[in-house]
């Protein structure tokens, strides 16, 4: 991982519901963790780095900054996409506990960071 | 308790109709005996009227002559910043104002009544407001039946920062809405869940609802603020046709939906619905508008359920139900449900090209 993507995570976990999240480059996966036992690992990776790839394709009108909530019955994943095309994606619970201000600021706060 | 020790409660109505002032303080409801209602036809007279003697609440009229009623309301902010004041609009629609009185602090925002039935929703919401100063919050239980709108509770619960469910029931069918702390959390409707079950029993024109103790949800599908969910409900009510009775989970509900594409820019948050598709699970289409190529769309409906079923296999997360895509300048909503499929593109200020 990255000094600045590591640094800039480091500042935000935990977060309250989070299960897993992962930081991804266009065509490769920087860094997966699930962090509950709940969840397997590989599926879980799988599924973030799926849904990730499904949005890019949703818009196609060039590299923008763009957020991304994904609802699933269980859970929902929140996505965030930077013009440079480096992803972060937040798999949550989907329930009233997850710290949702804290989701959104570390969502909007990758989209902001200067360099990744 | 004896009568005499009972608080006195001190409006002030605000409106250029000398006849709605008549008929306001003239009214069986309003000469119950711990009410007074005093009157003003512009802001001037209710200004020396609140210089004399300041009252609880004061229900002022929007649309007024000289200095209209967000004027003065904007006005009371700074010359008495904790008035509690109901707004009357003739058009409830008006979601620009409503918006504005809400931002002012104005803590309800109601039609203005014209009926009995009409007054006896008013009365019962000032009822429910002056029991709300009086008497201290238990913080849970019963709390009370009002003969009011959906809306104007859930708005109540909301600004009051409470946690609460919202027990509806009308024809046989049950609803309930989730409120945490403020937050509308959670909504379900028949079989409807989240915010189509929300828009669905907010556009309800009758029926019964009470106010429980609050108890988690199994989930939370609603993350939306309750400012927004309201005006869009708002929105949906008015331009679905208000005279209806929309049944729960039917096609009433939705068609309220489908009004979204017709909708007038909904200008307080500058967004303007660009494209909209309602189909049915087996890809019917119900409804359309500006949709530039229908096959592309029901396309994009069927890639994206296989693509979320692939994605999620192996975890415990369950069947997809929607994503929303937000970008600087626009937003897309898709919803797969069992029943129907909905797709929502909107832009924030000048057209966007679809994604």
């Amino acid at each position: 991982m990255t000094h600045s993507v590591e640094k800039f995570l480091a500042s935000y976990l935990p977060i309250g519901g989070l299960a897993a999240y992962s930081v991804e480059f266009p065509n490769a996966v920087l860094v997966s963790e699930c962090l509950t036992k709940s969840l397997y690992p590989a599926s879980t990776a799988q599924m973030l780095t799926h849904v990730v790839q499904v949005g890019r394709t949703l818009l196609s009108c060039g590299e923008q900054a763009a957020q991304y909530c994904w609802t699933f019955e269980g859970h929902r994943v929140h996505v965030a996409s930077r013009t440079d095309g480096v992803c972060l994606a937040l798999l949550v619970e989907n329930n009233p506990n997850v710290q949702m201000a804290r989701v959104q600021e570390v969502l909007q706060g990758f989209i902001d960071l200067p360099e990744v | 308790m004896p009568e005499e020790t009972e608080k006195r409660h001190e409006f002030l109505i605000v409106d250029d109709d000398p006849q709605f002032l008549a008929t306001v303080t003239q009214s069986k409801q309003s000469s119950r005996a711990h009410w007074a209602f005093r009157t003003a036809t512009n802001h001037l007279q209710a200004l020396e009227q609140l210089k004399a003697q300041p009252v609880e609440i004061i229900l002022l009229d929007v649309e007024m002559p000289v200095m209209d009623g967000i004027e003065f309301l904007r006005l009371l902010r700074q010359s008495h910043p904790n008035q509690r004041v109901v707004m009357l609009s003739p058009r409830v629609g008006d979601e620009a104002a409503r918006k504005t009185a809400m931002e002012l602090g104005a803590v309800l925002y109601l039609e203005k009544p014209w009926t009995p039935e009409g007054f006896q929703c008013l009365f019962a919401a000032l009822e429910t407001l002056t029991t709300t100063t009086t008497a201290p919050q238990s913080g849970s239980g019963f709390r009370g039946m009002m003969q009011v709108g959906l809306h104007d509770v859930l708005q109540m619960e909301c600004l009051g920062r409470k946690s609460s469910i919202l027990g509806v029931s009308t024809g046989g069918q049950r609803g309930r809405i989730f409120i945490r702390e403020g937050a509308i959390i959670h909504a379900e409707y028949g079989q409807l869940q989240g915010e189509m079950a929300l828009y669905g029993l907010l556009g309800l024109s009758g029926g019964e609802f009470n106010l429980l103790a609050y108890a988690e949800p199994s989930r939370r599908t609603i993350s939306d603020q309750y400012e927004f969910l309201l005006m869009e409900a708002a929105r949906l009510r008015d331009e679905g046709g208000s005279s209806s009775s929309p049944s729960i989970g039917s096609v009433g509900s939705l068609d309220s939906h489908v009004a979204l594409e017709n909708a007038a820019p909904t200008e307080a948050r500058g967004v303007r619905i660009e494209e909209t598709l309602l189909c049915s699970s087996a890809g019917e289409v119900l409804h359309q508008s500006k949709c530039e190529s229908l096959e592309a769309r029901l396309e994009l409906f069927q890639k994206l359920e296989q693509q979320m079923m692939q994605a999620s296999k192996g975890t415990p997360s369950g069947r997809f139900h929607r994503v929303s895509v937000d970008t600087s300048a626009q937003r897309l909503l898709l919803q797969m449900q069992p029943t129907y499929k909905l797709l929502v593109r909107s832009a924030l200020s000048a057209p966007t090209s679809a994604p």
